[in-house]
């Protein structure tokens, strides 16, 4: 149970209290004035969520730290730039989105075939070099269950822009609008796309009905 | 309520309504679809929300404190770039295309009447042999409305007026063929050929060309030349003597280079051409000087 000692782990850091109840916006005009754990504070709230959110896309643990730890310092530095017009949140999680979507689109470029595929015959697939991460998984209650296995191998093998839609929308919860804000997509461009990936996932998930 | 509005209100994962729950009980497909729904969203349910590291703030702290701010930023000329490169090509096509237009094409002609050069009255004589000889016409248009020159109107006066200024182009093959060189006609007024601006302009005589330009500068008319101004010319200096014209000095250029004695009688003089007599002799002198030297 890696990951529940990670959680467990990091709800015990606790920011000064000072920070606890201001709002986002206060937070980053706080950090804007030197308050360097007034960052701290909004680590505290969204680390686990963008680290959750990215992690869905990836279905890799360490690539979605990684990614979600290059979030806050992207934070960080444009905090100078950064307007009080739209929700913090939405802010954070199009930073982690466009992080997550370029890392999918950098592994279709570095997308290996194995060597094994010159020996196959023509009716079959090539495989791709993708091997299996050995060790043990930080959620070890992910792969207890087969279901859960398979439907994060679901979600995390739809196409990207029905990826983060549902993401956002079934796991994170987040309203239509806040999504649309997030992809800087439109509200019915937004709805249909949960629709349809929700029928990908239906059909990806046939074996279970 | 249809299957379409079912959906709509079921994926919202609110509660149904009455007029939902009824399309439910009727509709097998819709009730099918929204099983299946159902336990997608409970299996997505199940799934565990993974959570971030202990040591994630120290490792982000690490990577700010390691980074350079000017590797996140984005660069500040961008966004000038993204607007002013369209811009400036907007402007320079537009500044091409108004002064490519025929209102800036007619202001760039100086001078203000243009006739095709094979019209002008005396014109092959003056050309040059090659182009005279072969009885060609030193400037061919294609187009006769662009060679048809403005011509006085009944008043005698021209303005001036964009509309009458025609240019008569030269064919490449003729290029260098031409100098530039005024052709002065027997009907009066003034032809120009002009190789370098590929131009051969017609001045009608009694025309005012800058009637209507007020700050054109004025062009003189050619005056004609006495004989005594030509001879002046060549630093020939002659006495009137019972109605002879007597050669009394002269310089030793012109005197050497051309035969002309002191003494001599002149009888006629046409450009740098005389017809002198020395006793009884007529003999016909061309005046040379130093600038005009012989070739």
């Amino acid at each position: 149970m890696a990951l529940d000692k990670f959680e467990n782990s990091g709800a015990e850091v606790q920011s000064p209290v000072p920070f606890k109840d201001l709002s986002d916006h206060q937070l980053i005009e706080a950090t804007k004035a030197g308050e360097e754990a007034a960052f701290g504070e909004i680590m505290r709230r969204y680390r686990s969520p963008i680290t959750n959110y990215i992690f869905r896309f990836l279905n890799d643990y360490e690539e979605a730290v990684d990614l979600a730890q290059e979030t806050f310092v992207r934070v960080y530095f444009a905090i100078e730039r950064y307007h009080t017009d739209f929700a913090f949140s939405t802010y954070i999680y199009r930073i982690a989105s466009n992080l997550a979507i370029s890392e999918i689109r950098r592994r279709k470029r570095r997308k290996l075939v194995s060597l094994t595929g010159l020996f196959q015959f023509d009716n079959e697939e090539a495989q791709d070099f993708n091997p299996p991460d050995g060790k043990i998984l930080a959620d070890q209650s992910l792969v207890e269950s087969e279901q859960s296995r398979t439907i994060a191998r679901a979600i995390a093998t739809l196409p990207e822009k029905y990826r983060a839609p549902i993401i956002l929308r079934d796991i994170e919860g987040r309203s239509y609008e806040e999504i649309a804000e997030i992809l800087e997509l439109g509200l019915g461009t937004t709805k249909s796309r949960i629709s349809r990936a929700r029928g990908l996932l239906r059909g990806k998930l046939q074996k279970f009905f | 309520m249809n299957c379409r509005e079912f959906i709509i209100e079921f994926e919202d994962r609110a509660a149904l309504s009455e007029t939902a729950t009824r399309h439910l009980t009727i509709c097998a497909d819709c009730r099918q679809k929204s099983d299946r729904q159902t336990r997608v969203w409970l299996m997505i349910d199940r799934l565990e929300r993974v959570a971030a590291p202990p040591d994630f703030d120290f490792h982000v702290k690490a990577k700010i404190a390691n980074a350079a701010p000017s590797d996140f930023k984005t660069p500040r000329f961008l966004p000038v770039l993204r607007y002013v490169l369209p811009l400036s090509v907007v402007v320079l096509l537009l500044s091409l295309f108004i002064f490519n237009s025929p209102y800036f094409s007619d202001r760039q002609i100086s001078p203000p009447v243009v006739q095709k050069i094979n019209e002008l009255p005396n014109v092959k004589a003056d050309l040059p042999v090659d182009s005279a000889a072969s009885n060609q016409p030193a400037f061919v248009e294609s187009d006769e409305k662009k060679s048809v020159a403005a011509l006085p109107s009944p008043n005698g006066d021209l303005p001036f007026n964009r509309r009458n200024v025609q240019i008569a182009k030269v064919q490449p093959k003729e290029r260098g063929k031409i100098p530039a060189r005024s052709i002065d006609s027997d009907a009066g007024g003034s032809s120009r050929v002009d190789s370098y601006t590929k131009t051969a302009t017609f001045t009608p005589a009694g025309i005012n060309l800058n009637a209507n330009v007020a700050n054109a500068p004025k062009i003189e008319s050619p005056k004609q030349a006495s004989d005594e101004q030509i001879l002046s010319f060549f630093g020939v200096e002659t006495v009137l003597e019972n109605g002879k014209r007597i050669v009394k000095a002269l310089p030793e250029d012109v005197a050497g280079r051309s035969g002309i004695r002191i003494g001599d009688v002149i009888e006629t003089v046409k450009g740098d051409s005389l017809t002198v007599l020395r006793g009884t002799e007529k003999i016909e002198i061309t005046l040379q000087n130093k600038v005009n030297k012989p070739r």
